[in-house]
């Protein structure tokens, strides 16, 4: 969808590349290097992995103090201030600083954007596997289960799993990643399905491997790139998605500074204090089209199926 | 043709049981006694195994599943335990409700997003495209929730034009209160019309017979409609049905945020509620919903590309 | 007989981000009513762009036409606006692309695209444009009753033969086929050749052919022009060109083909490639893969000398006998 800006010198670049026998990884490098949207993308990445190893290392060194101190102590006197050359981005119901809170915040979407959609990856993926591996049978009746997963509307799922489990991080996890599952399923059992057939499959069953043997060791590794780039282009709607579910108060639970958490409180309050809805947000959105640009950029470069 | 649509009713049924079992089988894990919760917390523990008795409730799992079944065929979705009503009474004037929210959405996203995409692969790399590009990059990006709330502090809060919240009937009022919602939960899926309409466009314009089209002597507008958008329509279609499922999820939040009197904002309160019957009953209208916009863009799939129509006349025979 | 066509002069570049390429450069063609004119050249000589000129539908940009007139009926149509083009377009110049696969809308039915055309220029009803149209699938060998079918249901030959139907429907002037044959099979090929032949002949069209296979010219054309690095090398009538060829590419071409009745160990290609576009030798585009090329030629460019009757060659050295030069290999 998002064209790939490459010059000519990429051009040249990537068939060189061709030529020196570098692996796809590396080749697919060089074609996103060249690409000036995908390395944007990386850039805003880069940067808030700095904020979360920066709050991590700060917490780890004052012992949290800072944590305590500005992130979740309560000081009502600066209840709902807003933004100031002390308090850049203003203060929360709470009179904490927004901008605090939203730095630490940043490690909390990021992590548990990423970890939904590996763990949706690692339910779904093996099924995936399994089915377009096997066909038949066993193809038809993990799909039909994944036709089902796939019938309800997401957002409905997750809520239904949270809401019985009980609302809490971990079972935001468990939620986002059964509820995502089906797709990751879907990307797999297509992956698969296209190389099961190739020759070095065959040759490898003509020498006697088993069959978990070739799937770990000859289809896995040709079917990755498909399967990386549906996981990168995944980040971004899945701290949509924890965000969104913690907004309804059914995902992080206060007073962990999660943007989506933060915005539970900003709906309250917009009368009052526009600053506490649009900042979380604009992160949020940064953030997303940031995820989102990197993931173009990997499907240009490593899906050849994809590009022009 | 028929035949293809009847089939793919029949395939509905197995899906949906799935479903229903599905959502049966995570409510049952959910904490929380309904006869506790329909006779309040002064209840004797006699009176709570009274009504569980009465409710079938010490029944094994899997006769209460098929007793569900039996009844949904029969049109009875039970009776919520949150108000003692019919659930399914409740839930058809929500999901009227959630339809002309979604229906809203999709129209605005197509009205807008198409030609904006359109005008936009026409002038390739013009302001007016850039500005498109970006502002599609963010509006894609930004989550339902938080632009919900933008709108509403812009357009109600400060500018006082439309109503932050609720439902009125009637047609002016209907409409004004529609507006708001409606932009918030197209946002998504405009955007990505835009992008898709933009990128399918640019792919077509290359197209030989586009070349053909000019050599006939056509004036430009006719080959923009009849021979490009024509073509570029089908990834198009195919966006609008992917993105259908997502607008459904939006529109949880959206009728959360804008207290729209629909299935979404239901479901959230059945869920807190533990009120099981109606959360099975909006599951499956939410299922039925969108398996019938699948079948209704798998036919509008045929009506853009005569290869797919062919495909199913084959099939006939 | 008065001329239809005249070009004179034209030049045409692609200005793009990696450099210019300059795909014409000084073309001086004419073409007579009902006239066949052969184009020759290989894959990226500029034969595809010199037709698409004429219709002016070279994408503005990256395209750009630098100078030159291309004269119709006396009036230049690089100087037509929109609407006069478009009236010529499709009614007195048709054009049939390369790839019948891709230059039908898949979306359409074939009567609908015939009778688009019909419609655009002709005052007609839309029943009268159908029957027109299923006139004219009829003429190119394919049943009306197919007129309701869209382009998957046709085979790459009957294809063709609705984008000629489409082309021949408003009985154009001039028709460009742009190597109609290349993508078909090679029976094929020769069915859909006779019939533009007797479609010609029947509606005394004048046809630019273009094409990279000087045996189709010769069996087709009158009128025969070499095309290199965006120039015309040599051009005379088929008889000029085939008796007495004088530029060394033609030569060379003409050396490439194997020859049925002679005991050939191997073929003769000519070596090397066509000069990258973006980078022209200053002096004879051909001099680097010419091997009869002379100090001369790699500082000046030659001009076109007359060699006789109509036939005109790019060389410098096209009064001598360069023809024998290649035999004694």
């Amino acid at each position: 969808m998002f064209q790939s800006v490459r010059t000519r010198k990429a051009e040249i670049e990537t068939a060189e590349a061709v030529n020196r026998d570098r692996t796809l990884f590396e080749q697919a490098w060089i074609q996103f290097k060249y690409n000036r949207r995908a390395m944007l993308g990386l850039a805003i990445i880069v940067v808030l992995l700095l904020i979360v190893a920066g709050t991590i290392l700060t917490d780890l060194v004052t012992h949290e103090e800072v944590y305590n101190n500005y992130v979740v102590k309560q000081n009502l006197y600066m209840k709902l201030k807003g933004p100031s050359l002390e308090h850049p981005l203003g203060c929360d119901e709470f009179g904490r600083d927004m901008l605090f809170r939203i730095l630490w915040g940043t490690k909390y979407s990021l992590l548990l954007g990423f970890c939904a959609v590996t763990l949706a990856l690692l339910i779904g993926g093996p099924l995936g596997m399994i089915a377009g591996f096997y066909g038949g049978k066993t193809d038809n009746v993990i799909m039909r289960i994944m036709d089902v997963f796939m019938a309800c509307p997401f957002i409905l799922l997750a809520m239904a799993i949270v809401a019985a489990l009980g609302a809490s991080t971990v079972n935001l996890l468990i939620a986002l990643g059964v509820s995502g599952m089906a797709s990751f399923s879907r990307v797999t059992r297509a992956a698969v399905m296209s190389v099961k057939d190739k020759e070095f499959v065959e040759s490898a069953r003509a020498v006697g491997a088993n069959d978990f043997v070739i799937l770990i060791k000859y289809i896995l590794p040709n079917s990755m790139a498909p399967i990386l780039v549906q996981l990168t282009l995944r980040i971004g709607s899945s701290i949509l998605h924890v965000a969104g579910l913690s907004y309804i108060g059914l995902g992080v639970q206060p007073p962990i500074p999660e943007w989506g958490a933060i915005l539970t409180a900003a709906k309250v309050y917009m009368r009052d204090a526009w600053h506490i809805s649009v900042f979380p947000g604009l992160f949020l959105v940064i953030t997303v089209v940031a995820f989102n640009l990197f993931g173009d950029g990997l499907r240009d470069a490593l899906d050849p199926k994809l590009k022009r | 043709m028929l035949r293809y649509i009847l089939k793919r009713f029949l395939f509905v049924i197995p899906v949906l049981l799935g479903a229903t079992l599905l959502v049966f089988t995570i409510m049952e894990f959910t904490p929380g006694d309904p006869a506790k919760i329909i006779l309040g917390n002064e209840a004797t523990e006699a009176d709570i195994a009274n009504l569980r008795e009465e409710m079938g409730l010490d029944d094994p799992f899997v006769v209460r599943y098929v007793r569900f079944v039996g009844n949904m065929l029969r049109g009875d979705l039970g009776i919520s335990y949150r108000n003692n009503l019919d659930v399914s009474d409740q839930i058809i004037q929500r999901l009227k409700n959630t339809m002309i929210l979604a229906g809203a959405a999709v129209f605005i996203a197509v009205l807008i997003g198409i030609p904006v995409g359109i005008i936009s692969a026409i002038k390739q790399y013009t302001i007016f495209d850039n500005v498109v590009m970006m502002v599609t990059l963010f509006l894609a990006a930004s989550p339902v929730f938080w632009l919900g709330l933008m709108l509403v502090i812009i357009f109600a809060l400060k500018l006082g034009i439309f109503p932050a919240a609720g439902m009125k009937p009637g047609f002016p009022d209907m409409f004004i209160c529609l507006v708001l919602p409606a932009f918030t939960l197209s946002s998504n899926t405009m955007a990505t019309i835009a992008r898709t309409t933009r990128a399918s466009m640019l792919e077509v314009v290359r197209q030989d017979y586009i070349d053909t089209a000019r050599a006939k002597g056509l004036k430009e507008s006719t080959i923009t409609v009849r021979h490009m958008l024509k073509n570029a329509l089908i990834p198009i279609v195919t966006m609008i049905g992917l993105s259908f499922g997502g607008l459904l999820g939006g529109s949880v939040v959206t009728e959360s945020i804008f207290a729209w009197p629909g299935v979404g904002r239901f479901v959230v309160e059945s869920i807190n509620f533990k009120d099981t019957p109606s959360v099975l009953a909006s599951v499956v209208m939410l299922s039925i919903f969108s398996t019938f916009v699948n079948l209704f863009v798998d036919l509008l799939y045929a009506f853009v590309d005569p290869r797919i129509k062919s495909q199913y006349q084959t099939k006939r025979r | 007989m008065g001329k239809l066509l005249e070009i004179k002069d034209l030049r045409v570049q692609f200005e793009t981000s990696d450099g210019i390429v300059k795909a014409l450069n000084g073309i001086d063609i004419s073409l007579d009513e009902g006239m066949t004119l052969g184009l020759v050249g290989e894959t990226g000589a500029g034969k595809t762009t010199l037709a698409k000129s004429i219709m002016r539908i070279i994408p503005q940009p990256p395209g750009k036409i630098m100078s030159g007139e291309i004269l119709y009926g006396g009036s230049d149509i690089l100087k037509m606006d929109i609407n006069e083009i478009r009236n010529i377009r499709g009614r007195h110049i048709s054009m049939i692309f390369q790839d019948p696969m891709t230059s039908l809308n898949p979306v359409m039915t074939v009567g609908d695209q015939i009778a688009e055309t019909i419609k655009t220029h002709e005052k007609m009803s839309a029943v009268e444009a159908t029957r027109k149209s299923c006139e004219m699938l009829e003429l190119v060998g394919i049943k009306a009753d197919r007129a309701g079918d869209y382009p998957h249901q046709f085979s790459g030959g009957m294809k063709q033969r609705v984008v000629i139907a489409i082309a021949l429907a408003c009985n154009p002037k001039i028709l460009i086929a742009d190597e109609p044959t290349t993508a078909l099979d090679v029976t094929i090929q020769a069915q859909v050749l006779e019939m533009m032949q007797n479609l010609k002949r029947k509606f005394n069209t004048a046809t630019i052919l273009i094409t990279h296979d000087l045996g189709v010219v010769a069996q087709t054309c009158e009128k025969a022009a070499i095309i290199y690095a965006g120039e015309i090398v040599e051009y005379g009538t088929v008889h000029e060109i085939f008796k007495d060829m004088r530029h060394p590419y033609t030569i060379g071409l003409m050396n490439s083909i194997p020859k049925i009745h002679m005991d050939e160990k191997r073929l003769h290609p000519i070596e090397g490639l066509m000069p990258d576009p973006m980078a022209l030798p200053k002096g004879c585009n051909f001099c680097d893969r010419c091997r009869f090329a002379m100090e001369r030629c790699k500082t000046e460019e030659p001009s076109m000398v007359e060699a006789g009757g109509e036939h005109m060659v790019r060389c410098f050295r096209a009064m001598e006998n360069l023809r024998g030069g290649y035999g004694d290999e």
